[in-house]
């Protein structure tokens, strides 16, 4: 069998096939063997709860279709204490994926999602896409600049 | 041979099951249609062979239909579909639904000898408790397909059932036939206004005083959904509710298909799909 493994920092993928954030979650095990993949990327997570946006969250068109779920999530607290250990019934390396109003509370949260089943740290700065404060992260060149 | 990593659709009558996939209780298959009859104007009633996997759905459970188009556009999701009855000696499942929008009305153009796309199955069904002696099922139109499985599992085991078919009028009260197979038949029309929910409501309370509604299900009406939680709260009985809603994956990770749901006064949004389609009845705010 060809050698498909893929090294990131001091992880090793076995293959790499790694869903974006969330599309293939845990859920997806009542139809595939989710240990195929090369690495499980979680929902990305707030530091609070958030309810998401109200339905109807899709429309089918003509063209395909258009949805809006405004980043539902139950917070970090249950992500360590239910999600993570939900994914690690699972073989492939976990990415926890955080998303925060400030680079601070980024921060903080890298910190918080650093546990020893959390194998790498995505940070969403793209999401979600409709900000009062006029767009996000992704969007200012001087605030994702390193 | 080597490992399979291409996924394929399971052919109903021609693949083999696998064994790497044993332990994955849902799969995609294709599957022979086997008829497809209308029931009445609007209800359509399709039997397709089934694989082994789907033959193990649970009442309250459903599939997630590749509809073909209706017309010159594409159809992009799948559409959700609650079986109707399960034929485990035959090998089939059958479906019952209302030909309204572009997926059911694709769904209407397959005739025998086509294939079906299912996903399935999937969600979380119906719970039946051993110690209820007698349950009730209250339902309206199309959601009478849905209470029809629970009914004949329940019915199976000795329970006795009540079940209370709502409907504008007497010829589109659905499965009745079936319904009376294993149990009480109470039809409750608009025609006449007995589907009045004051009505409905005296029909429920002689059923709790008779001591025959240890349980109550609910499937495909706001009003009556609302009705049944009422009672069940002031009377202390279990319900449990079937809900619908627009989906696309019906698999859990897209988060489209959320309905409110309230608990411990705390209003949250839980998904049809995987967190349902059956819900405690308290927690269901309605639609």
């Amino acid at each position: 069998m060809v050698d498909m493994t893929v090294r990131i920092g001091n992880v090793t993928l076995k293959n790499p096939i790694m869903p974006a954030s969330g599309a293939f979650s845990t859920d997806l095990a009542q139809v595939m063997d989710v240990n195929r993949l090369g690495a499980l990327v979680a929902k990305t997570v707030s530091r609070e709860f958030r309810i998401g946006n109200p339905p109807p969250r899709v429309a089918e068109l003509e063209c395909g279709m258009i949805n809006s779920i405004g980043l539902p999530t139950k917070g970090i607290e249950y992500f360590l204490s239910h999600q993570v250990p939900d994914y690690k019934r699972f073989t492939p390396p976990l990415v926890g994926s955080i998303s925060a109003q400030t680079a601070d509370d980024f921060e903080a949260m890298t910190r918080d999602v650093d546990v020893p089943d959390v194998d790498v740290i995505e940070v969403n700065i793209s999401c979600p896409t409709r900000n009062p404060g006029g767009g996000n992260f992704a969007m200012h060149e001087d605030h994702t600049s390193t | 041979m080597g490992e399979v990593f291409a996924s394929a659709p399971f052919i109903v009558g021609k693949s083999e099951p696998s064994p790497i996939e044993a332990t994955i209780p849902a799969e995609e298959a294709l599957c022979p249609v086997i008829s497809h009859e209308w029931v009445n104007d609007e209800y359509k009633h399709l039997v397709v062979a089934a694989s082994p996997k789907a033959l193990a759905v649970k009442p309250g459970q459903f599939f997630n239909l590749l509809c073909p188009s209706p017309d010159a556009g594409e159809l992009w999701l799948r559409r959700p579909q609650s079986v109707y009855r399960i034929d485990g000696t035959c090998g089939r499942i059958e479906f019952l639904y209302k030909s309204v929008g572009r997926g059911t009305k694709g769904l209407a153009t397959l005739k025998k000898g086509d294939m079906l796309n299912i996903v399935g199955p999937l969600g979380i069904g119906f719970h039946l408790d051993p110690s209820w002696r007698h349950i009730v099922v209250l339902g309206r139109g199309v959601g009478l397909a849905t209470l029809a499985p629970i009914s004949q599992l329940a019915a199976g085991y000795g329970v006795g059932v009540t079940a209370i078919l709502s409907a504008r009028s007497r010829d589109l009260v659905m499965a009745d036939d079936l319904f009376a197979k294993v149990g009480t038949v109470v039809p409750v029309l608009d025609v006449d206004r007995s589907s009045d929910v004051e009505n409905v409501e005296r029909i429920l309370e002689e059923l709790i005083a008779a001591d025959c509604a240890d349980a109550f299900f609910t499937c495909g009406s706001n009003r009556l959904m609302q009705l049944m939680k009422r009672l069940a709260r002031q009377h202390g009985i279990p319900g449990q509710v079937a809900m619908e809603q627009v989906m696309a994956c019906g698999l859990g990770p897209c988060y489209v298909c959320v309905r409110t749901f309230e608990v411990n006064g705390r209003k949250e949004l839980r998904r049809v799909c995987i967190e349902g389609p059956v819900f405690d009845l308290q927690e269901a705010v309605g639609w």
